[in-house]
C-alpha cells in the first residue's frame, strides 16, 4: 500500500511538472501580454510599457523566462501577478479557501441528495416516482452549468430577491456583524452557488448509486435477509445501501476534478472569488504566473482526488488490496478518463 | 464492468474499470460482421426512454434542417435597430429580439444548426483521434504505452475549461473549423483510455494472436480484428461527446470564445444577453432550454445505446 | 451586532460638524487595481487616489486647462507666476498633514515630481510632465516649478497630473518595488478621506479624515462595494445594498426610474469612441491596401449611420461627437465639420474609385475585395454591439466586414504593433488640448497612441500652434482648421460620446457630478439624520470595536 502511494505521488509530481510546462508554453505563445491589457490609456507612452515588460522579464526569450520561472518555483516563489499587483501566492491564498468552502459544501450536498434520490428510486423501482426522478436526474445532468447558475440568479436573486446576487459576504455590513449574524451572512451567500454546483453532480451520483443498488439487489444475502422477514426499507438501507455505497464513495475522489471545473462557471456567474474565477480572469488578462499556479492547483486536486478514490477502492475491495502491484496502478488511473 | 464518471462539465464518458476479463462476452466478439447492429437495435427498441430520446432528437434535427422554412426573419440581419431592439417575447417575435433587433426565434433555429454541426464534428474528431491514440498505445504496450498514457494523464488533469480557454487564446480568432478542432483535440483523452484498455485486453486473446500468426500485420490486426470489437463503447462515447460539446460550446461562448458575429449559435445568443440577464432574460432562458432538451435527448440515446450494447450491465457495477 | 455602536465623532476629537455622519456605499463593477496614485489608471483607481490624495491645485468645475483660471487651492493655498511665465511658485497650506500626522512639506512636492519623472519608475503620466525642467524648494512650504518653455496648459500639467505623495514613507523604497510595497496596500494620504481597509474582490473602505486641513467631510465613510461584473453591481443598487452605481445601463434605466427610493443623475463621460482605420499596415511599414485611400475612408464614414447606432446602443444618452474630443473638453469644437450620413454619396464615391459590386453584393477592384477585419475587445459589450451594426451597415454599400472580438491584452498588442485593419476604440481623456497631440499627430505614431498611423503635416502644425497659443479665440480658430483637415482626411469615424447615468439612493444629498470625476465633491455629500440607515450610524470607531471582539 505504501509503495503504491509513493508511486502515485511520484506520478502526480511528474504530471504536475508536465502540466506546468505545457501551460507555460501554450499561454506564452498566445498573443498578448499582461501589460498590454492593463495599460490601455492613450496617455501612456509606449516606452512606459516597454519599461515594465523589461521589469517583469517579458522581453526575454521564452526559454530564459521558463528557467527564471522554474528557479523561482524551486525557491517557493510563484512569481508576481501583474493584474493583482501582488505576489501570486497571496492571490492563491485568498482564493483557495473560497473554492474549498464552495466545493466542499456542494460535495456534501450532492452526495446526500444523490444517494437519497437513488434509494427512493430503487425502493420504488419501476414506478412513476422512479421514472420521474430518473428523468429529473437526466435533465439536471444535461444542463449547461453556467446557464443553471444564471437562471438560479434570475429566479432567486432578481425576480424573487431571496438571496444576494454574488460574493461570499456582504462587504459593507459583514465586518460589523456579531459571530452568529456573520455566519448567517456567509450561509446566505453560499446557498445559490453551492446548490447550483451540487445539483449538477447530484444527478450523476444518483444515476450511479441507483445502478449500484440494483446490482446488489440481486445478491444472495439480500434474499436471505428477505427470507428472515426484514422489511424492504431495512433491507435496502441496512444491507443493500451499505454494500452499494462503497463504489459510490470512490466517486468522492473522482468528483473533485468535476467540482473544480464546475466551479469555474458557477464562481464566474455568482462572482465567487475562488480559484476558478481567478483562473479565467488570469487567462483573459494574460497574467501568466497566476494561470500556471491555478493549473498546478487544479492538477494537484485531480491527482489527489484520483489517489483518494484509488485508496478507497482498495479498502472497499480486498481483491484489489492484494493486486496492488498491478502495473496499471489501481482502479482509477483507468477511470481518470473524460 | 463499467463506471461512468462526470466529464469536466457533467457529461459522462464510459470507461472500463476493473479486471479485464469482464469485457463483453466472447460469443459476440467472434462474429462481429454478423448482424450485431440488428441485435443492437432490437435491444435498443425495448428501452422506452431511449426511444423517446431518439424521437426528440429526430424532431430537433428536422426542425433545424427546416430552419429556412420555419424562421420568419433572417437570423443575422438587424430588423430595425431603434424600434425593435431588445423586445420581450410577443406574437411577432415569440422569443423576443436581441439588442441589435434580430429575431431570437430565427436565431435559435439557425443557431441550432451551428451548435449541432460543431458538436457532431468535434465529437467525431475526438473519437477518431482518441481511437487512434488509444489503439496505438494499447497495441504497442510497454514503455510506449506508459509514456502515451502519462501524456493523457497530464492533459486530463488540466480542467478542460481552462485548457480550452488557453488553447483558444493561442488560436486567436476561431472559425467554426477552428472551434471544432479545438473542441475535438481537447476531448479525445477519455476515448483514448477506453480504446487503449480494450485493445490491451484484446490484443493477447487467442484469436488476435492467431491472426498475427497467420501473417496479418499490426495495422491489419488492429483495424480488422480489434477495433470492430471496441466499436460499441466508441459509439457511446461519440454520443456522449456530442452532448458534452454542445454544453462546452455554450460554456465557451459564455467566456466570449465562440462563433464569429453576426452568426448565431445557441451559446452566442446567450452570450449576447449574458451581462443583462436581469433585463433581457429571454436571451438566456430560451437558447438554454433548446440546449437542455437536445442534450437530454442525446444522453437518453447514449444510455439506450449503452444498455443495448452491453445488456448485462446497468450503469456501474461492483468489481 | 455592533451596528449603531457609535454615532459620528471619533473618540473625543471634535467631529467638526454637528450633522456629520452617514455612509455611502458605492457599487463597483470591477476591482480597484492599486492604491498608488502614480499608477492609478482605471477610473476606480483614480477615484480612490482622488479621495485619499490631494493635488497642489484643482481645476474646479469649469475643468479649464488653460492658464490657472478657475483653479482652486488644494495643498497650495496660493501660487504666483514668474514674469516670464517660465516658473510657478506654489505656497503650501501650512495646515496640511499626512494622515499619520506628519506635515506636508515642499520636499514632498519635489519628491513626487522626481518619482513621476523617474524613468525607472515608468509612471504613466510621465510624458505629460516632460515640459517641466525641475522643482526646487526655497523653503519648507514653497515649491517652485521651472519649465523648459511656456505653453497654455503648463499650470494644468503641473497640478493635475500629480497627486502629491509622502516622501517620508516612500523615500526608502526602490522604484521597482513600489507596486509590491506595504504602502501600496495601506497608503497614507492627505485628502479628506483616509484609507481604512481593502479586501481585494470585496470592499475598500475609506473614512473621514476628521482633522483635515480642508475640513471634515460630512460623510463618515465611503465603502466601495466591489462586484466582479455589471449584473451583480446593479443588483446591489436595486437591493439597497449600495447607495450609488455610477453607470446604469440603458436597459436597466426604466427599472431604476420606477423605484421610489432611487434617483438617476446623468452626467458626461470624458471619453469618445471611434472606428479607427489603420492607414499603414505590416507594422506601419507600408500603406494599407484599403485605408491608405482617403476617398475610401470617407465613403465608409458616410455609410455609417452614427445617430442610429448611438440611439440603439445608448438610447438617448449619448452624443455623436463631431471630432476626437468629448463635449466640454478644452479642445472641443462643437462647430467642427462632420461628414454626413449619406449612403448615396458613399456609393458614388466607391463607384468612381473603381470599386465594382460583384454578384454577391461585395465590391471589388481588380482582384481585391472590399473586405476588412474590425477588431473589438471582448470586454466591451457596447463595442461588440456597435461592431455588428457597422458590419450590417457597411454591407449595404458593398463592404464585407469580419468582426473579430479579442481579449484586451491581444487588442492592445495589435494596436501597439500597428497590426490591424480597423478597430473600435474608446479613449478616455483628461480634457486637455494636449490630448490631440498624444493621439493624432505624426509625432504620436512613435511616441504616443496614434496607432492608425495618420500623418498630415498641416494638421500637426495647426495642433502645435494651438498648443502654444494663449489667446483663446486664436486657439479656437486653429483647432477649427485642424478639425476641418481631420474631417477631410477621415482617419477615423467618430462614433459616440457616452453620457452616463448614475443611480443614487434618495436619502443621500448629493453635490454636482463633475465629468472627469463624479466623486469630486463627495466630501459635500450628506445623509440627513432622519433618513439614516443602520449602516449610516456605524460611526468612526466601530471597526476597531468590531475587530476587538
Amino acid at each position: 500500500m505504501r509503495s503504491f502511494v509513493v508511486r502515485r505521488l511520484v506520478q502526480a509530481v511528474t504530471v504536475a511538472a508536465a502540466v506546468t510546462t505545457l501551460t507555460f508554453v501554450l499561454i506564452h505563445l498566445a498573443p498578448g501580454d499582461p501589460l498590454a491589457g492593463t495599460m490601455d490609456d492613450p496617455r501612456i507612452a509606449p516606452s512606459v510599457r516597454a519599461h515594465w515588460r523589461q521589469v517583469y522579464g517579458l522581453d526575454r526569450p521564452l526559454p530564459v523566462q521558463y528557467v527564471r520561472f522554474l528557479t523561482g518555483v524551486a525557491r517557493g516563489d510563484l512569481g508576481f501577478s501583474v493584474s493583482y499587483n501582488e505576489p501570486v501566492i497571496a492571490v492563491i491564498r485568498r482564493a483557495v479557501p473560497n473554492t474549498l468552502m464552495l466545493a466542499g459544501t456542494a460535495l456534501v450536498l450532492s452526495f446526500a441528495a444523490g444517494i437519497l434520490i437513488a434509494v427512493i428510486q430503487v425502493r420504488r423501482e419501476g414506478t412513476l416516482t422512479d421514472r420521474a426522478l430518473g428523468a429529473i436526474s437526466l435533465g439536471l445532468y444535461s444542463l449547461p452549468d453556467f446557464w443553471l447558475a444564471q437562471v438560479a440568479l434570475l429566479a432567486f436573486s432578481y425576480w424573487l430577491p431571496i438571496f444576494p446576487a454574488g460574493g461570499t459576504i456582504d462587504p459593507v455590513i459583514h465586518p460589523y456583524l456579531g459571530p452568529a449574524a456573520a455566519a448567517l451572512d456567509r450561509v446566505r451567500h453560499l446557498v445559490l452557488p453551492a446548490v447550483t454546483l451540487a445539483a449538477l453532480t447530484a444527478a450523476w451520483i444518483a444515476r450511479f448509486q441507483r445502478a449500484a443498488l440494483l446490482d446488489v439487489a440481486a445478491d444472495d444475502y439480500l434474499r436471505t435477509a428477505r427470507a428472515k422477514g426484514l422489511s424492504e426499507w431495512t433491507i435496502l438501507v441496512r444491507h443493500a445501501l451499505r454494500n452499494a455505497l462503497l463504489p459510490v464513495i470512490t466517486l468522492f475522489g473522482l468528483s473533485l476534478s468535476a467540482f473544480v471545473s464546475g466551479a469555474v462557471f458557477v464562481e464566474k456567474v455568482f462572482g465567487w472569488p475562488g480559484i476558478g474565477s481567478v483562473a479565467v480572469d488570469a487567462v483573459g488578462a494574460r497574467d501568466y504566473p497566476v494561470i500556471i499556479a491555478c493549473t498546478i492547483i487544479g492538477s494537484i486536486l485531480v491527482a489527489a482526488g484520483s489517489l483518494i478514490a484509488d485508496l478507497l477502492y482498495m479498502l472497499a475491495d480486498p481483491r484489489l488490496r492484494r493486486a496492488e502491484g498491478d502495473a496499471d496502478g489501481g482502479a482509477t488511473s483507468a477511470v481518470a478518463g473524460a | 464492468m463499467t463506471v461512468t464518471r462526470p466529464s469536466e462539465r457533467g457529461g459522462a464518458v464510459w470507461v472500463p474499470v476493473g479486471p479485464r476479463d469482464a469485457a463483453p462476452p466472447e460469443r459476440e466478439r467472434r462474429r462481429p460482421a454478423y448482424g450485431p447492429w440488428r441485435a443492437l437495435w432490437r435491444r435498443y427498441r425495448r428501452d422506452q426512454g431511449a426511444v423517446v430520446g431518439l424521437a426528440v432528437l429526430a424532431t430537433i434535427a428536422a426542425i433545424i434542417i427546416a430552419a429556412p422554412l420555419l424562421a420568419a426573419y433572417p437570423p443575422d440581419v438587424p430588423l430595425d435597430i431603434i424600434a425593435l431592439k431588445s423586445q420581450p417575447p410577443s406574437w411577432l417575435h415569440p422569443l423576443g429580439t436581441d439588442p441589435v433587433s434580430r429575431d431570437v426565434l430565427s436565431r435559435v433555429l439557425y443557431g441550432g444548426r451551428v451548435s449541432l454541426a460543431i458538436a457532431v464534428l468535434a465529437a467525431l474528431t475526438a473519437a477518431t483521434v482518441g481511437t487512434l491514440y488509444g489503439a496505438i498505445a494499447g497495441y504497442a504496450g510497454g514503455a510506449v504505452d506508459a509514456i502515451m498514457m502519462r501524456v493523457t494523464d497530464a492533459c486530463l488533469s488540466i480542467p478542460r475549461v481552462l485548457l480550452l480557454l488557453t488553447v483558444a487564446a493561442l488560436w486567436g480568432r476561431l472559425s467554426i473549423g477552428g472551434l471544432v478542432l479545438v473542441l475535438g483535440f481537447t476531448g479525445w483523452f477519455g476515448v483514448s483510455r477506453i480504446v487503449r484498455g480494450e485493445v490491451l485486453a484484446l490484443r493477447d486473446r487467442e484469436w488476435a494472436i492467431a491472426a498475427r500468426a497467420l501473417g496479418a500485420g499490426a495495422t491489419r490486426t488492429l483495424l480488422r480484428h480489434i477495433l470492430p470489437n471496441v466499436a460499441s463503447p466508441i459509439i457511446v462515447a461519440i454520443a456522449l461527446g456530442i452532448g458534452n460539446v454542445i454544453l462546452l460550446e455554450a460554456g465557451l461562448s459564455f467566456f466570449g470564445v465562440g462563433v464569429q458575429p453576426p452568426q448565431a449559435s445557441w451559446g452566442t445568443i446567450m452570450q449576447d444577453g449574458a451581462d443583462q440577464v436581469r433585463a433581457l432574460w429571454w436571451l438566456t432562458v430560451f437558447p438554454g432550454l433548446a440546449i437542455v432538451t437536445t442534450v437530454m435527448a442525446v444522453h437518453a440515446v447514449a444510455d439506450g445505446l449503452r444498455r443495448a450494447a452491453d445488456p448485462r450491465s446497468g450503469y456501474g457495477a461492483r468489481p | 451586532m455592533v451596528l449603531g455602536a457609535g454615532c459620528g465623532g471619533s473618540g473625543g476629537i471634535s467631529a467638526g460638524r454637528a450633522d456629520a455622519g452617514g455612509t455611502i456605499v458605492v457599487a463597483l463593477a470591477a476591482d480597484v487595481r492599486n492604491l498608488l496614485p502614480a499608477y492609478a489608471i482605471s477610473t476606480q483607481d483614480q477615484m480612490v487616489a482622488d479621495l485619499m490624495f490631494d493635488r497642489l491645485a484643482d481645476p474646479g468645475d469649469s475643468l479649464n486647462t488653460v492658464g490657472d483660471r478657475g483653479f482652486l487651492p488644494r495643498l497650495a493655498e496660493r501660487w504666483s507666476w514668474s514674469a516670464d511665465s517660465l516658473s510657478i511658485t506654489f505656497h503650501l497650506d501650512p495646515r496640511a498633514r499626512w494622515h499619520d500626522g506628519v506635515p506636508v512639506r515642499a520636499t514632498d512636492v519635489r519628491f513626487t515630481y522626481r518619482l513621476f519623472t523617474d524613468t525607472t519608475a515608468a509612471v504613466p503620466a510621465a510624458s505629460q510632465l516632460a515640459a517641466i525642467d525641475s522643482v526646487t524648494t526655497p523653503d519648507s512650504l514653497t515649491a517652485t516649478f521651472w519649465f523648459k518653455h511656456r505653453y497654455p496648459e503648463q499650470f494644468f500639467d503641473a497640478t493635475y497630473q500629480m497627486h502629491i505623495c509622502p516622501e517620508h514613507l516612500l523615500r526608502g523604497i526602490p522604484t521597482s518595488a513600489l507596486l509590491a510595497s506595504a504602502f501600496s496596500k495601506h497608503p497614507v494620504g492627505d485628502g479628506q478621506f483616509r484609507f481604512a481597509s481593502w479586501t481585494p474582490g470585496s470592499a475598500l473602505e475609506l473614512v473621514a479624515d476628521t482633522m483635515n486641513y480642508r475640513g471634515r467631510p460630512k460623510l463618515d465613510r465611503v465603502i466601495l462595494s466591489i462586484s466582479p461584473n455589471y449584473g451583480a453591481a446593479m443588483a446591489k443598487l436595486l437591493a439597497g445594498d449600495a447607495d450609488l452605481f455610477e453607470s446604469v445601463h440603458p436597459d436597466n434605466l426604466s427599472e431604476v426610474r420606477r423605484r421610489p427610493d432611487l434617483t438617476t443623475i446623468p452626467y458626461d463621460d470624458p471619453s469618445y469612441g471611434f472606428l479607427w482605420f489603420n492607414l499603414r499596415t505590416a507594422k506601419g511599414t507600408r500603406p494599407h491596401p484599403l485605408f491608405a485611400d482617403r476617398d475610401l475612408r470617407r465613403a465608409l464614414s458616410m455609410a455609417i449611420d452614427r445617430a442610429a447606432i448611438v440611439r440603439n446602443v445608448f438610447d438617448t444618452l449619448a452624443y455623436v461627437p463631431p471630432g476626437p474630443f468629448p463635449r466640454g473638453a478644452s479642445n472641443a469644437d462643437p462647430s467642427a465639420p462632420a461628414l454626413p450620413y449619406d449612403t448615396m454619396r458613399a456609393d458614388r464615391l466607391l463607384d468612381s474609385a473603381g470599386w465594382r459590386r460583384g454578384s454577391d453584393g461585395i465590391r471589388r477592384k481588380g482582384a481585391r475585395e472590399l473586405a476588412f477585419t474590425l477588431s473589438v475587445p471582448t470586454s466591451s459589450k457596447t463595442r461588440q454591439q456597435i461592431a455588428v451594426l457597422i458590419q450590417d451597415q457597411l454591407a449595404h454599400v458593398g463592404a464585407r466586414v469580419t468582426v473579430d472580438p479579442m481579449e484586451m491584452p491581444v487588442l492592445m498588442q495589435r494596436l501597439e504593433g500597428h497590426d490591424f485593419d480597423a478597430v473600435l476604440q474608446n479613449w478616455r481623456t483628461d480634457g486637455a488640448m494636449d490630448d490631440l497631440r498624444q493621439t493624432w499627430t505624426t509625432d504620436a505614431v512613435r511616441h504616443g497612441a496614434n496607432y492608425g498611423d495618420y500623418a498630415n503635416p498641416t494638421f500637426d502644425a495647426l495642433v502645435d500652434s494651438a498648443l502654444t497659443t494663449s489667446d483663446p479665440a486664436r486657439v479656437h480658430e486653429l483647432l477649427h482648421r485642424a478639425y476641418t483637415i481631420l474631417d477631410n482626411d477621415a482617419p477615423a469615424v467618430w462614433l459616440y460620446q457616452p453620457r452616463l447615468v448614475a443611480g443614487v439612493h434618495r436619502r443621500l444629498h448629493h453635490a454636482p457630478f463633475r465629468p472627469d470625476a463624479w466623486w469630486a465633491h463627495l466630501a459635500d455629500w450628506s445623509v440627513p439624520v432622519a433618513d439614516r440607515l443602520p449602516r449610516d450610524n456605524i460611526g468612526l470607531t466601530a471597526r476597531t470595536t468590531a475587530q476587538a471582539q
